[in-house]
């Protein structure tokens, strides 16, 4: 087991070491235009190439990418070309933030997208007619809408909940829960209607399957059957598209992260791109890939614990 | 008709009676003026919005424009524009005074200052600063291009020498050039994230977060502290107006700018609004004006068609909800050069134009143009506009980073920015000097050179002005640019919070006030 | 704004797809399945619907009609945007800024720069349809291309198409566009072309799953033999076989190319010029305060598009895979046509009372087609029943029928089955508790799959017992640890501790049986509970049923097609044929003198007693020789 976690995550840093590369390579075409942006109008070309000297720029890229290695290695990411601020720092600090909000979205997600999806399987008739509204309502509203209309409401109007800005966790958990709620439930409302979709295929599915058949003719109450049993069995796909979905939340809190002015890792990346921070933006591909790949081996560790079939021996 | 205001009589009398002059503006000079007795305790928290910020604290590095909001308040500026008038006015330097011939300057620095480590302000922190600033590549390098030296006279003056006048210089003086650091840690390894400063607050680090927002604490040991109102200082960054008229109406700032069409939607009963007039200026720069790689821009036809095909009055109106004036001039009302009559050379008139690009033998001509976030509002337009008059804008998307090195590169033949006034030396530099940032080709001619001749090298204020308007006159004829709106600043405030007046001084907490 | 999300969790990428929801062979064992009643009732279905062209079959199913006629009307009317369009996307006029709805000739209003709302919303869907056919398009190509190298050929190959797919799946996609600015310059064509590779993982995973399944069909095999070379092998078999999963993921894939291509210019990426959907959505935000409908417009369009591509999806999943059965309550208990119930009437004398059941399932026409026609038949105490008939004579459907497990789909159109008195006909799961499992117990056919995958064979029996009697779990371990041990388990310790799936089958059949005889019951229905298994454990399982019969004193009502099992164990017989019994009677009069002539039929067809069958079942033999 052990030496399993360690081949995956050995991988996984083999590919954001890949990653990184072919970052690096693509925007070692842009050192000129940072180096300008920072020397501002008056550039003159004798003064770009002093600072792309002072910078280290004029190296070969990867004699340039094997010294960023090897201050990775030793823990350092590098500062920030225009900030000067250290990258783990920032990358970390952003990072939170935004996780802070797709994890409770995705937990939100899991849990209303399967109550709704169980519920609309195993009852179906008119449950199973809500639950198709609400997806076809998630699907349809556009976030942002409904993003707008939840701000104006509750942080306009009724002051319950801040309109902007973001509160850390350790600072104060009261005013963190407000600064998020908005952002989560936004996130949540499309994840939900994809997902309690396909929670209740699988559910259907599985209610079919002999099994449950037997399970019944053994005199076991349906409840039993449908929560710890079929779902049980229809747990483990429905884990493989939440993993899924936590990557495209990401995609999504971008966006979220704009509107709601927080300082999140989309946004982060965004800047940095537009300025061309290089080693802001590698440290932020190396996070990422990594990220993935954690966040792939944890749903397939938890897809070995629900599922014995699919277990490493 | 000119337009002198009525300061004009006091800076004659301090060109003509040096040391009189000296102590009339000591007495009479901006850091003086007599202020309300601060109810510094009854003065609530200020917390505003702001759209960018500080990259970097580091004095060699620092940037005018709204990141000022912050570091403004960390460092001292040597000079300060008049909350009221706008005139430079002392603030760290208690005088300034330059020579004959504007090659040496002379400041005086405030007794008794002190940075926030409790070090002594002296004319060495000046000094270690400027010249520090001076070498070192950045954007404020360029500020300090004629300066010979920097040194300290005695403790409390400091001598700058220029190897010729700048006539900018003390303007920049109450901007970035003039901020003062501290030297014992100008190069620590924290300058740029946690410097020393010795402004009237201090950046609280834990409480901040970089980039997204910034709290400030005042210093009670700061020399002018009285001056200084508010205890705590927030500037949070909100780019998205929505986002940020949304936390105003939450009560999470209590100021912000909004635009014009908004203000009905704030309760009249619990905000005020304050305008700064003329706080940018939204124009067609020409940058190929000898027509190299453009010779329809080489041609004064051409350029003067482009002047008559915009309908200024249409775009203030619909594309700015009317929040400021138009301008076919470069020099800001704000200024001493503004001319009124020259509004009147270009009509709206796309016929005209048609006919003048006809005439020039250049109609058809498409020219690029870098299309950025700051395009967006006006491409639709000025493409029509352009159409109107037989020729083409093709807008080429240019990454910010890029946007540098794409005007310098000649590529486009003309571009479309909004700059912020700061005083008219520097307007003038800008758009007409070959050095001009405003001019990145270098284009420059006889008439010109003979101009900025004459500013470069006349010390008074007065004595220079009539060649600026020469210059003025001269830009507008030869429609180097096309000028179309100045902007106003609409300000809402909250909490008894007001503007202290509505002249477009540097961004500063000095912009705010309190009635309570 | 949320964008849909990815299309490969449309058909899932970790589960293998059928291509029909009959599986002929079980992948465990490898015997081949008897079809039931209720397979067949599928199969005629499907093969009905087979026969139908697709695009017949979309036009019943409301949601895939209602949505293509969406998406052809919203991108029909993209298409000819320049004609209907009253206004150029990019025309603007100064004094129609931020004009209100309904203004002449601009009939959704105008935006900040006085350009008209209707016609950019109409240029926009231009923009979107490119875009999804750019960013689905290269998707496509690589991911099919990919998909089908990577599962035909040999393992180096699939290994290094899986590790370039891993690379690309784990690039963070919209973060990556952003970071590529600055190469892309923005150019929406450049970035759906980027994005189109991101997006080619799910589908080289759909590919090479099916191909991995289909490349070792028999049919594959004979064209290979048959001397077809790889490409022609691949283009028409094996592409045939992609070509659903892929119709579907294309649905998703297009909703995801033209979310992602709306997030992005939402943010200020790429030309300002180019008029879509998140452009015109970011000038309604920022504008919101100014001109709040602006933001409502590209909105509603922008969901319209995703909601009805993500259904069409969804539609073409149900059409093309075979539509999943509606859900309905657990536990709610068998359809009971009540009009037709014949009432109680006469007391009950037998243990276990049939009278002229009938069961019906809906055919297509919404009309019932019945299966089961008028069954009766007793049981007595102690005694065994032997229900034998050809695959889908109707046994088993009256076997679920007294336990209650008739499928949702089945109704019960007549009849009635009184066990001890009581009419089971109509009761629900919680009615039927207190007998199931208790009194009454079942043995179903195939052992593996009436396992719960997820749980410990021991804990299932526990679980069984205590819902049957009220005992702790530390006595109820004890009861199956006994009873593994009486049904023949060797290590009744060691099967108590595996998975299902480390069991073999017959062990896990012991395991049925020894959950159902748990609580002792009085009737046992055993549903061909010796067909799936190997010829020489099938006797030792009989052996088993024999002597817990006789040792419990249950009534056995035994569901078979093999005369020799109704031989060994059963007392009486009734034969079932085309839903009806044929003929009744005690064993030995069946056997030496049948009456009806399928009787005789059947008997005939039974091989000579004296031969007994050596050779082990085809699925066994296959395995030997893999």
């Amino acid at each position: 087991m052990i030496f399993y976690i360690a081949k995956r995550l050995g991988t996984g840093i083999v590919l954001a070491l890949l990653v990184t590369l072919i970052t690096f390579l693509l925007l070692s075409s842009s050192f000129e235009d940072v180096a300008r942006t920072i020397l501002g109008p008056s550039a003159t070309p004798e003064t770009i190439v002093g600072i792309m000297q002072a910078k280290g720029w004029d190296r070969p890229v990867l004699v340039q990418y094997f010294d960023w290695l090897v201050h990775l290695l030793q823990g350092d990411l590098g500062v920030s070309v225009y900030t000067s601020l250290p990258v783990a720092d920032s990358v970390l600090q952003r990072l939170a933030v935004t996780l802070s909000i797709i994890v409770p979205a995705l937990v939100l997600t899991a849990i209303i997208a399967t109550a709704l999806g169980v519920w609309a399987a195993a009852r179906g008739g008119i449950a199973d007619r809500i639950a198709q509204i609400v997806s076809l309502v998630g699907y349809l509203v556009p976030g942002l809408l409904l993003a707008i209309g939840l701000v104006v409401i509750f942080a306009v109007q009724l002051k319950w909940l801040p309109a902007t800005g973001f509160t850390p966790l350790t600072e104060d958990p009261a005013a963190w829960v407000r600064s998020i709620t908005i952002p989560v439930i936004v996130l949540a409302i499309g994840g939900i209607a994809n997902m309690a979709a396909q929670v209740r295929g699988r559910m259907i599915d599985e209610l079919r399957r002999d099994y449950v058949r037997t399970l019944r003719t053994r005199g076991i109450p349906p409840r039993k059957i449908v929560l710890q049993h079929a779902l049980r069995n229809a747990a483990s796909p429905a884990l493989t598209v939440m993993s899924l979905e936590f990557i495209q939340m990401f995609g999504a809190a971008l966006i979220i992260e704009n509107v709601f002015a927080l300082p999140g890792y989309g946004s982060f990346a965004f800047n940095a791109s537009l300025q061309g921070d290089i080693p802001v933006i590698l440290g932020i591909a190396a996070f990422g890939v990594l990220l993935v790949v954690v966040v792939n081996l944890l749903t397939d560790l938890a897809n070995g614990w629900l599922n014995p079939k699919a277990r490493v021996r | 008709m000119s337009n002198f205001p009525r300061k004009r009589p006091r800076a004659f009398a301090l060109a003509a009676l040096a040391s009189v002059a000296l102590v009339l503006t000591a007495c009479s000079g901006g850091g003086s003026t007599p202020e309300k007795p601060a109810a510094a305790a009854d003065a609530p928290p200020l917390s505003i919005a702001a759209v960018s910020a500080p990259n970097s604290l580091d004095t060699a590095q620092l940037v005018d424009g709204q990141q000022m909001f912050v570091w403004s308040s960390i460092y001292d500026t040597l000079l300060k524009r008049d909350d009221k008038t706008g005139e430079l006015a002392p603030n760290a330097a208690s005088s300034w005074k330059y020579n004959e011939d504007g090659t040496e300057l002379t400041l005086v620095l405030e007794p008794d200052m002190t940075f926030s480590t409790g070090d002594p302000v002296d004319a060495a922190a000046v000094v270690a600063t400027m010249l520090r600033s001076k070498e070192t590549p950045g954007i404020l390098q360029p500020k300090f291009a004629l300066v010979d030296d920097v040194t300290a006279v005695d403790d409390l003056t400091v001598k700058v020498t220029f190897s010729a006048f700048d006539p900018q210089f003390v303007y920049n003086l109450a901007l970035a050039a003039g901020a003062i650091g501290d030297p014992a840690s100008l190069d620590s390894a924290e300058s740029a994230t946690n410097p020393v400063g010795s402004g009237p607050y201090t950046l609280d680090l834990a409480a901040s977060v970089p980039g997204t927002s910034y709290v400030l604490k005042k210093r009670d040991d700061y020399w002018n502290a009285d001056a200084y109102p508010f205890p705590t200082f927030t500037v949070r960054v909100l780019q998205d107006p929505t986002a940020s008229f949304n936390a105003l109406q939450a009560g999470e700032i209590n100021a912000a700018t909004v635009q014009p069409q908004v203000k009905s939607q704030l309760d009249a009963s619990a905000f005020e609004f304050g305008v700064v007039e003329a706080q940018s200026i939204a124009f067609i720069d020409i940058l190929d004006r000898a027509g190299e790689k453009f010779p329809a821009l080489g041609n004064q036809k051409v350029r003067q068609a482009i002047n008559h095909a915009i309908d200024r009055e249409s775009m203030l109106k619909g594309i700015f909800a009317g929040s400021g004036q138009t301008t076919e001039q470069i020099f800001s009302p704000n200024g001493s050069v503004w001319d009124d009559a020259l509004n009147d050379t270009y009509d709206y008139d796309p016929k005209l134009g048609k006919k003048l690009v006809e005439e020039a033998g250049f109609s058809g001509e498409t020219f690029k143009i870098p299309s950025t976030f700051l395009t967006t509002a006006v491409e639709p337009t000025l493409s029509q506009a352009f159409a109107d008059i037989g020729l083409g804008l093709e807008w080429v998307a240019v990454p910010p980073q890029q946007a540098q090195s794409a005007l310098q590169s000649g590529e486009y033949g003309l571009t479309f920015q909004i700059t912020g006034y700061n005083s008219d030396p520097a307007d003038a530099f800008f758009h007409y000097s070959p050095n001009g940032f405003g001019n990145p080709l270098k284009y420059t001619n006889e008439t010109l050179a003979g101009y900025f001749d004459t500013i470069d090298s006349t010390v008074d204020a007065d004595a220079a002005a009539p060649t600026y308007r020469e210059l003025n006159k001269y830009g507008v004829e030869q429609a180097y640019e096309a000028p179309i709106v100045f902007l106003d600043t609409t300000w809402a405030t909250t909490d008894d919070i007001v503007l202290s007046g509505t002249k477009a001084n540097p961004a500063t907490v000095r912009m705010f006030t309190f009635e309570g | 704004m949320t964008l849909p999300n990815d299309p490969t969790t449309g058909p899932d990428p970790a589960l293998p797809i059928t291509t029909s929801t009959s599986e002929a062979a079980d992948a465990t064992t490898g015997a081949v399945r008897r079809p039931t009643t209720e397979l067949l009732q599928t199969v005629r279905a499907e093969a009905r619907s087979a026969r139908k062209p697709v695009w017949k079959k979309l036009l019943t199913d409301p949601q895939a009609v209602v949505t293509v006629s969406l998406l052809v009307i919203v991108f029909g009317l993209g298409a000819f945007a320049s004609l209907i369009a009253p206004h150029g996307a990019n025309e603007a006029n100064l004094q129609m800024v931020n004009a209100p709805v309904g203004t002449p000739e601009y009939l959704l209003g105008a935006d900040e720069s006085g350009r008209d709302i209707f016609s950019r919303l109409l240029y926009s869907t231009q923009t979107a349809a490119i875009a999804g056919l750019i960013g689905t398009g290269v998707a496509l190509v690589v991911g099919v291309i990919a998909g089908l190298v990577g599962g035909y050929f040999g393992r180096a190959t699939q290994a290094t198409t899986e590790w370039i797919f891993s690379l690309i799946m784990t690039f963070p996609g919209l973060l990556l566009l952003i970071i590529l600015m600055p190469i892309t310059g923005g150019d929406y064509r450049v970035t759906m072309l980027i994005f189109g590779v991101l997006l080619s993982p799910g589908i080289y995973r759909i590919v090479r799953n099916l191909v991995l399944g289909v490349k070792n069909e028999l049919y594959v095999d004979a064209a290979r033999v048959a001397g077809l070379g790889n490409i022609r092998i691949l283009g028409r078999h094996v592409l045939f076989v992609v070509r659903g999963p892929i119709i579907i993921a294309t649905a998703f894939l297009v909703g995801s190319a033209i979310a992602v291509q709306s997030g992005l210019a939402f943010l200020g990426v790429g030309s300002l010029e180019i008029p879509s959907f998140g452009s015109m959505i970011a000038s309604g935000f920022r504008n919101l305060y100014i001109a709040p409908t602006q933001f409502l417009w590209p909105s509603i369009m922008l969901g319209i598009i995703t909601a009805s591509l993500v259904l069409l999806g969804n539609a073409l999943r149900d059409t093309l895979e075979g539509s999943k059965p509606k859900p309905s309550k657990v536990g709610a208990g068998q359809r009971v046509e009540a009009a037709r119930r014949a009432g109680a009437g006469e007391p009950s004398t037998h243990l276990l009372e049939i009278r002229d059941l009938a069961i019906a399932y809906p055919d297509q026409h919404g009309g019932l087609n019945e299966v089961v026609k008028g069954v009766s038949l007793d049981i007595d105490k102690g005694q065994v029943l032997g229900l034998v008939g050809e695959s889908g004579s109707g046994k088993s459907q009256t076997a679920f029928a007294t336990l209650g497990v008739l499928p949702n789909e089945a109704v019960i159109v007549g009849g009635s089955i009184r066990f001890d008195g009581i009419e089971l006909l109509g009761l629900n799961d919680a009615q039927m508790r207190p007998l199931r499992g208790k009194a009454i117990a079942y043995i179903p056919q195939e052992p593996m799959s009436n396992l719960d995958p997820s749980y410990r064979v021991g804990d299932q029996l526990v679980e069984g017992v205590r819902a049957a009697l009220d005992v702790s779990k530390k006595e109820a371990k004890e009861r199956v640890l006994a009873l593994l041990d009486r049904c023949g388990i060797t290590d009744p310790a060691r099967t108590f501790e595996s998975y299902p799936h480390q069991i073999s089958g017959g062990m896990a059949q012991r395991v049925l049986i020894a959950g159902a005889v748990a609580s002792r019951p009085r009737l046992l229905i055993a549903d061909e509970p010796t067909t799936a298994l190997d010829v020489t454990v099938q006797a030792e399982i009989l052996d088993l049923i024999r002597d817990l019969q006789a040792e419990l004193d249950m009534a056995v009502l035994l569901v078979t097609h093999n005369f020799g099992v109704v031989a060994d164990i059963c007392d009486t017989i009734a034969v079932m044929q085309h839903g009806t019994i044929v003929e009744r009677g005690g064993v030995e009069k069946i056997f030496n003198a049948p009456e009806h002539e399928y009787t005789k039929m059947l008997l005939g067809a039974i091989l000579d007693e004296e031969t007994i069958r050596t050779d082990p079942p085809v699925a066994a033999r296959r395995r030997a020789e893999a």
